[in-house]
């Protein structure tokens, strides 16, 4: 009896000493942006709690971080720089110099550049070598950028021009533009891909639109369009949106699933994939920009920026968890798994 | 009327006028002010021609006023 219990004992230590460098590793963060501030917000998706504030980064807009959640990246409107942050330490090491004022970034998928929307007219998208941290490089652009991504396999970034009404295609390996697609003001966009990795389709939310197009990224062609429901009239929030009343679009990390926001609903909607059937629809709260999900594709992040706030939708159950204090003006949000 | 979020903080001008009319009926004023204190003239000049691409209907003999009170209400002052 004693010696079985020793060895459940070693078998116990012998688990835990196997698992815990992973476990103890590992942390998830939800980082939220606060778009009228200097603050960014990291959430601890495990309680719910605000986990880490990082100071600095006046009017911080887009967020993003390198593939081992070590360095983040935050661009600031204020001060037209990329600020680079120590996820340890939440230490701001460097602010790089743009070229324009700045929107939204993103980040290769090795994390050896970062790719900055400058929205400022001609428009450009800024490339920052991740280990020297200093610009590299300047992609000329139509028009000033909102948002960029890059692909999830890696192969293309795209760029999103309000101003410049397109959508422009980039090859990541020359930084030559390949195709482009709109001729109106391109707005936040999500990305579904085959089962090698490659982009299948795109849902790409356009100014003034209540819902967002489908792109057959290989045909390069748009091939259909998919209207938010509508609420009755004294429901609805009056705006005004940024003319865009549809912002903030996502597809879960598992590929079931694309939730897309709607603001003069006050809710987000999921529909499923890739038949893009309507599952329902959640209140988040007024005026939604942005949202986020853990990487076990369980919960989603909503930044609704008139209430400070980030309210915790339960994926499977569409139902909400609970909302989150954050500070003002909250808008992009990204998830980050620190090892 | 009742002044929207960021109005109050406002003073009075021609160049306010044109503010009011020409961003809210996309911004709340609020995301204006919220840039008090960073920007230089060139800065406000920048985010009004924006602006304008967006398609903010701002006459263009009233650009440089909106972006004289821009400056001179909300700019960088050293």
């Amino acid at each position: 009896m004693f010696q079985t219990s020793i060895r459940r004992g070693y078998r116990v230590a012998i688990l835990i000493l196997t698992l815990s460098p992973t476990m103890a590793a590992a942390q998830v963060r939800i980082v939220q942006t606060n778009s009228g501030a200097d603050t960014i917000h990291l959430i601890d998706p495990a309680n719910n709690s605000i986990a880490g504030e990082i100071k600095g980064v006046p009017i911080n807009h887009g967020a993003a971080a390198s593939p081992d959640g070590r360095t983040l990246y935050f661009s600031s409107e204020a001060e037209r720089v990329l600020a680079v942050v120590d996820a340890r330490t939440l230490a701001i090491t460097k602010k790089v110099a743009l070229t324009g004022r700045p929107n939204n970034i993103s980040i290769a998928g090795d994390g050896s550049r970062v790719y900055v929307g400058i929205v400022s007219e001609p428009g450009a998208v800024d490339v920052i070598d991740a280990k020297t941290l200093e610009r590299v490089k300047s992609i000329p652009t139509r028009g000033g950028i909102h948002n960029v991504y890059v692909t999830p396999d890696g192969k293309h970034v795209v760029a999103g021009s309000i101003a410049g009404r397109n959508m422009m295609v980039i090859d990541a390996r020359t930084d030559e533009p390949l195709w482009s697609l709109f001729d109106e003001g391109v707005r936040p966009m999500a990305f579904e891909t085959d089962r090698d990795g490659s982009t299948k389709r795109m849902f790409v939310q356009l100014s003034d639109l209540h819902g967002f197009a489908i792109v057959d990224f290989k045909a390069r062609k748009e091939v259909g369009r998919v209207t938010l429901p509508e609420i009755p009239v004294e429901q609805r929030d009056a705006g005004p949106f940024n003319a865009s009343p549809s912002h903030g679009i996502g597809v879960t990390p598992d590929g079931t699933s694309l939730w897309v926001l709607s603001r003069p609903n006050g809710k987000v909607y999921a529909y499923s994939l890739p038949d893009l059937k309507l599952l329902g629809g959640v209140d988040v709260g007024k005026r939604p920009d942005w949202l986020t999900f853990t990487p076990d594709s369980k919960r989603v992040y909503v930044a609704t920026e008139p209430a400070d706030s980030v309210t915790v939708i339960d994926v499977p159950t569409r139902k909400e968890v609970t909302r989150v204090k954050v500070g003002r003006g909250p808008k992009r949000n990204i998830t980050i798994v620190m090892k | 009327m009742a002044q929207t979020p960021g109005q109050q903080e406002l003073p009075d001008a021609a160049g306010k006028k044109i503010l009011v009319a020409s961003c809210t009926s996309c911004h709340e004023l609020t995301e204006v002010t919220k840039f008090r204190g960073y920007y230089t003239r060139a800065d406000w000049n920048d985010i009004v021609v924006t602006m304008v691409k967006y398609g903010a209907t701002v006459k263009e003999q009233d650009v440089p006023v909106l972006v004289d009170y821009l400056y001179s209400t909300l700019g960088k002052k050293n």
